[in-house]
């Protein structure tokens, strides 16, 4: 208890008061001037459509749905793939590759931002535009036309550089008669996968799964590092525009009710996730069946 | 299906996992590679299997080569000594797992899967998960997974180490009864003797990667090639003293600190001619010391009752001699003892190489 006291005091401070105060704001008028001025139910009603609505809303739900939608099977299918394939292949190899896809997660977060906005820069500037210039082609313009796309694969990547490492790892946990007997009964490389593998992968999987989900429903930064929510709000998610809300037209009360009815539906979800997992199994012990 | 093996070898770097093995195994003939740990029998094993590509040497099924074949191709059915029944499957979905692979229809499946857990006596447990199963149920569920697609070959793991000792022996009969009634070529892999001398039609005993001796059981027991094989197979294991093989007069004597015993000439594996002598291992077993009878003065020094038998440390000077006999002799610790080694009984080996001296086949 005493060790875990200084840490209990720094998570009460910097966690729960500003989720409170989030909270409190959520039920004020509060603007650029900063002051408590308490408007009841007034900003979740316009964000519920009832009385003086918000047009945004309906479009910036289906973009954080589309997005997270896009990004979830890009990390779990890409996390399994590359982590399938970099075990299976010769170790050095496998290690080369896992540190490749690490990559995004070892860069700082503007970094990693800029290097995809410059990467599908509209000018013959930007990398793909310049390959296109030098073959002759004429340049697209790909945040403008495939918005959408790039954000999804940008943080698809970096949910692959987490769920490939825990796949793999668990991979390395199954031990090798499985395989072996399946080949001896008849597996190809790929039925051992199918039948084996992923089967026993089921717990990382579901974790990864749930992890993702919450963390994309949530995510803002490389969105707005990279398109800034645009080209007219074609990315603007839930979390950016309650970002936008706040910090660029400085409507502090109506942001603050857009985050607190995020952060209902993460403990939601979180309910949902122990409920399915079970909070005393996931708790226990490790998750791979041998 | 018969299997040969070619001058095989498998290192792994400097190891010489396996090193120069030959072996002919004839159509449905059961056999154990026995040896002790590391001496290279699972690698043979996993290199007939295919997971292993010899660094040297062939595998031949049927006269053909199968180094470039995948372990499925090879129709080898292989139980290992985890069993490595797939944790989230059922007993049935285990079992029909071979048969899901080749693309065999629902029904016939089904039909297959119900045979082979009759014949094997697991027909009430199949919509169990190996996790809910016993070691001999899940050992049971593995062979069944091994049998069902009807292989040309079966490998066996230590399919039995798992098992606690009552299990074991049982087990050991139904296996070598299961093999005769399916007729199917099987390579068994142990480290223990017992399991190798009671189940297998003949034995290949290696070490450090050779092949030290294949014969049946009985071979390897009576006339072991050497003083490794000697001392490997048999329990307890067979005493060794240092000693002299005298020859004089045509007659030939060994002669220890302690005794001298005329040996038959004729058991010399070659003739031994003129006057001479040579430094020997003399070998002899616990259970062919004859105890209360002739010129050698011993000690008991430890009695071992074993219900039937006894084991009796016996003091010849500084040495020690163990001793199989009946517990009807009613011995004593420091009591005076004579013991007698039968000729025909004897083992000598040579002290550099091990090799043994006496004969092969030739019943004396």
């Amino acid at each position: 208890m005493v060790f875990l006291g200084p840490s209990t005091v720094l998570i009460v401070f910097f966690y729960f008061v500003p989720v409170i105060l989030t909270f409190l704001i959520a039920f004020t008028g509060m603007d650029r001037t900063l002051r408590w001025e308490f408007v009841g139910i007034r900003n979740f009603a316009r964000l519920f459509g009832i009385g003086a609505r918000d047009p945004l809303v309906p479009k910036v739900l289906i973009n954080t749905l589309v997005y997270t939608a896009g990004a979830l099977p890009v990390t779990i299918i890409g996390g399994l793939l590359i982590s399938i394939l970099s075990m299976r292949m010769h170790p050095r190899a496998g290690v080369f590759f896992r540190a490749l896809f690490f990559v995004p997660r070892a860069l700082p977060p503007v970094v990693w931002g800029f290097l995809w906005a410059w990467s599908f820069e509209g000018t013959r500037y930007g990398l793909f535009n310049a390959i296109r210039t030098a073959l002759g082609l004429p340049v697209i313009h790909w945040l403008i036309k495939y918005p959408m796309v790039i954000v999804i694969l940008a943080n698809g990547f970096l949910g692959i550089s987490l769920a490939m490492l825990v796949f793999s790892s668990a991979i390395a946990t199954i031990p090798r008669d499985y395989v072996r007997a399946a080949e001896i009964d008849g597996a190809t490389e790929w039925q051992v996968v199918k039948y084996v593998i992923i089967p026993l992968l089921k717990w990382p999987i579901l974790t990864m799964t749930a992890w993702h989900l919450m963390s994309f429903l949530n995510s803002y930064v490389y969105i707005m590092l990279i398109t800034g929510g645009g080209p007219y709000y074609a990315t603007e998610v839930w979390s950016l525009y309650a970002y936008h809300a706040a910090f660029n037209r400085y409507r502090y009360g109506y942001g603050a009710s857009l985050i607190t009815l995020l952060v209902v539906v993460n403990l939601l979800l979180l309910l949902g996730v122990l409920r399915a997992f079970g909070v005393k199994r996931m708790l226990a012990r490790g998750k791979i069946e041998t | 299906m018969r299997v040969t093996l070619e001058e095989l070898c498998k290192y792994f770097g400097p190891v010489k996992a396996v090193d120069g093995l030959s072996l002919d195994i004839q159509d449905k003939e059961f056999v154990a590679l026995l040896g002790p740990s590391g001496c290279g029998k699972t690698t043979t094993l996993l290199t007939i299997a295919g997971f292993y590509k010899p660094t040297s040497g062939a595998v031949l099924f049927d006269g053909k080569r199968v180094d470039h074949l995948a372990p499925r191709e090879r129709n080898i059915g292989m139980v290992f000594q985890s069993y490595a029944l797939y944790p989230h499957m059922s007993a049935f979905d285990n079992i029909a797992f071979p048969l899901k692979l080749k693309g065999v229809a629902r029904r016939l499946r089904e039909r297959k899967v119900k045979e082979v857990a009759a014949l094997l006596r697991i027909g009430e447990i199949l919509s169990r998960k190996p996790s809910e199963l016993s070691g001999g149920q899940q050992q049971r569920v593995a062979l069944a997974r091994a049998l069902v697609k009807e292989p040309g070959l079966l490998l066996l793991d230590e399919p039995l180490s798992n098992l606690d000792a009552k299990l074991r022996i049982t087990m050991r009969a139904e296996l070598k009864r299961l093999q005769k009634d399916l007729g199917i070529t099987t390579i068994f892999v142990t480290h223990d003797q017992v399991e190798a001398m009671t189940m297998a039609d003949r034995i290949a005993l290696l070490n450090e990667g050779r092949l030290q001796q294949v014969g049946t059981p009985v071979e390897l027991y009576r006339y072991p090639a050497n003083t490794f094989v000697a001392g490997f197979i048999g329990t307890p294991p067979m005493n060794f003293l240092p000693g002299r093989l005298v020859s004089a007069e045509d007659k030939l004597t060994v002669v220890t600190e302690h005794f001298t015993l005329p040996i038959p000439a004729r058991r010399l594996r070659q003739p031994f001619p003129g006057e001479k002598e040579i430094e020997v291992i003399f070998g002899i077993r616990p259970e062919d010391i004859v105890l209360g009878q002739g010129a050698i003065q011993g000690e008991v020094y430890v009695v071992e009752p074993m219900g039937k038998d006894a084991l009796i440390t016996l003091r010849l000077g500084e040495e020690t001699l163990k001793a199989l006999v009946s517990l009807d002799l009613h011995l004593h610790v420091g009591e005076k003892v004579n013991l007698n080694f039968p000729p025909d009984k004897v083992h000598l080996f040579e002290p550099g190489t091990g090799a043994s001296l006496l004969g092969g086949r030739r019943e004396s």
